[in-house]
């Protein structure tokens, strides 16, 4: 592992009143991974970032990165530690008063490096960032996009093993979104960076982490693989997460038809993450089972290489016609009933 | 001709005028300084800073307070002991540097601090994510950052250091206030007075666009 944090606390003593802004944390990150927590404003998303490269401190518990425990180190130690934790911030935080080239080669103008060597290194990442045509921009004239583009390069200069993004879509508009969305997961795989990544945006978890972490109120709430959280989300925080990237409702107008329907009937929703099962869905019950199949609704969302397909169904028979797809359904799928 | 309107000579004239750059200029450089460090502890150890330290933030914090709202020409007057041990006298151009620098100082340090405080804490927070340290952050962020406003206190400071300047006539330190005051003034050469007083209105016109033209230029906007 990578980033481990044991039984992590941390209040803020408020004049008033103590605020847990996280609280009985623990949280693994692998080496390779783009790891996303999500949560609400307040949730305390930005505390538990700040304590990987020690930005914040932990009331109790421990911080490790790197197999060092970053939560305890000081002055010089520190300093070096952070050389191998880059940040990029919501608000990317250039200095206005340097070019994009100056920007990128501070890291590396802090860590005494000769100038040739800097020049190097930074044209070789404006390249990487698709910027090498605004080296001598000053910030001011860049978009957003362009600009957390320069927030990544500046942060990739020192070569470091594990980047932190403080939710770093969040000024953006979608399309731009998606562009920095691909560059971080080029960063991943093809310069080994993992990333810790935070956000309100459950989108950006689903389209570019392997892993998910929940918050809610300073606890992690729920935590996994992205694929099994968004297949099965446990917690009323995360299912709201999930419903508002996968598309689980089934209209309104459709449920009222399906309850006018004559004779007996049962409605079910229906998860499946593999292949797609649209076509051979239905196909497959209909050559099984002799009751009557009404489609109610369909969301197909691409998660991670997979199809989270979710199906509303409508079986349509006597009871033991009705009992029989039930059973087969629980053999093959996740499903729940839906009241008509 | 000149000699003959303004009726001084005119090796009076340039001899104030020189005097005023002399005064202006040390106790601007000395007092830069002194206000730059000022500032840098101050918004250092100020409650949320990179070493924040409330003992020193407060005795710092309250010098600077203290001494800002004493007038200038008791100011002077009060150290005058101070400046004696200083320069070894306590009139003349010279022991003048003395009470203006005291005096600029801790002007230019709230000055100073504002400008720095105007960073975004954004920017600290990424230098320490790189791993700079503190004198980095000053130097490679902060005093960067601040540059443009930087210049917008100084030129403040510059100003407000020629009107003290005109002061320091009183202990004998010359310049273009004093010129005015015993030659204009109290002989009543009207046209010395008001030639003496459209100067140093032009002077801090052009001070003050040159400071603006370059704090709009380091601003890098247009
Ligand atoms: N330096 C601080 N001093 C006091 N309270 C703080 C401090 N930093 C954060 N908090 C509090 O801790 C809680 C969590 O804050 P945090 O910034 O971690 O939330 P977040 O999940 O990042 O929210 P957002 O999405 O708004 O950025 C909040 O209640 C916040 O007010
Ligand atoms: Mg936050």
């Amino acid at each position: 592992m990578i980033i481990e944090f044991q039984n992590v606390e941390k209040t803020f003593a408020d004049k008033k009143q103590n605020v847990h802004a996280c609280r009985d944390i623990n949280l693994t990150v692998e080496k390779g991974d783009i790891y996303g927590v999500v949560g609400y404003s307040g949730a305390g998303k930005s505390t538990l970032i700040r304590m990987v490269n020690a930005l914040e401190r932990p009331t109790s518990g421990t911080v490790t990165v790197n197999g060092v425990v970053i939560s305890e180190l000081q002055g010089q130690e520190l300093v070096r530690a952070r050389k191998d934790i880059s940040m990029i911030f919501q608000q990317f935080n250039l200095l206005e008063s340097r070019t994009v080239y100056e920007n990128v080669a501070m890291p590396l103008v802090l860590n005494h490096t000769p100038k040739a060597q800097i020049r190097e290194k930074v044209l070789q990442i404006l390249q990487f960032v698709e910027l090498s045509d605004k080296a001598d921009v000053y910030p001011s004239k860049l978009s957003g996009g362009q600009k957390q583009r320069v927030g990544i390069a500046r942060a990739l200069a020192t070569d470091p093993s594990i980047l932190l993004c403080d939710e770093p879509t969040s000024a953006l508009d979608p399309r731009t979104t998606d562009s920095i969305l691909n560059l971080l997961m080029k960063v991943n795989r093809e310069l080994d960076v993992t990333i810790l990544l935070i956000t309100h945006q459950i989108d950006i978890v689903r389209k570019i982490c392997n892993k998910v972490a929940v918050m809610e109120g300073g606890y992690i709430v729920e935590q996994g693989d992205v694929k099994e959280v968004f297949a099965h989300p446990r917690r009323p925080i995360t299912q709201a997460f999930v419903e508002t990237v996968v598309e689980q409702t089934i209209p309104e107008t459709i449920l009222r038809e399906a309850a006018a329907r004559k004779g007996q009937s049962k409605a079910f929703k229906i998860r499946h993450i593999g292949g797609n099962i649209c076509d051979t869905f239905l196909a497959d019950l209909r050559s099984r089972f002799s009751a009557d199949f009404q489609t109610l609704f369909i969301s197909v969302n691409e998660l991670q290489g997979s199809i989270l397909t979710v199906i509303g169904l409508q079986v349509i028979g006597d009871a033991a016609q009705i009992d029989e797809v039930e059973e087969y359904l629980f053999e093959k799928y996740e499903y729940e009933e839906v009241e008509l | 001709m000149i000699e003959e309107y303004l009726r001084v000579p005119l090796s009076t004239i340039t001899l104030a005028a020189s005097q005023t750059l002399y005064m202006v200029g040390w106790s601007l450089v000395a007092g830069a300084v002194l206000g730059m460090l000022l500032a840098i502890v101050v918004v250092l150890t100020r409650p949320g800073g990179l070493h924040a330290n409330r003992a020193v933030f407060f005795v710092v914090s309250t010098v600077v307070n203290v001494v800002r709202s004493v007038p200038f020409i008791i100011l002077m007057v009060t150290i005058m002991p101070l400046t004696k041990i200083i320069v070894g006298t306590r009139v003349g151009t010279t022991a003048a540097l003395v009470p203006l620098i005291v005096h600029v100082g801790p002007y230019l340090a709230r000055l100073f601090e504002n400008s720095m405080l105007e960073v975004d804490n954004g920017i600290i927070e990424a230098a320490q994510s790189m791993g700079a340290t503190t004198p980095q952050v000053i130097w490679y962020f902060l005093i960067p950052e601040a540059k443009a406003s930087l210049v917008l206190a100084l030129t403040t400071g510059t100003i407000g250091l020629l009107g003290s300047t005109t002061m320091a006539g009183t202990i004998g330190g010359g310049g273009v206030g004093n010129l005015a005051l015993t030659y204009g003034y109290e002989r009543m050469n009207t046209p010395l007075m008001i030639v003496t007083v459209i100067l140093l209105v032009a002077l801090v016109q052009i001070l003050q666009s040159i400071g603006d033209t370059i704090s709009r230029r380091m601003r890098h906007l247009d």
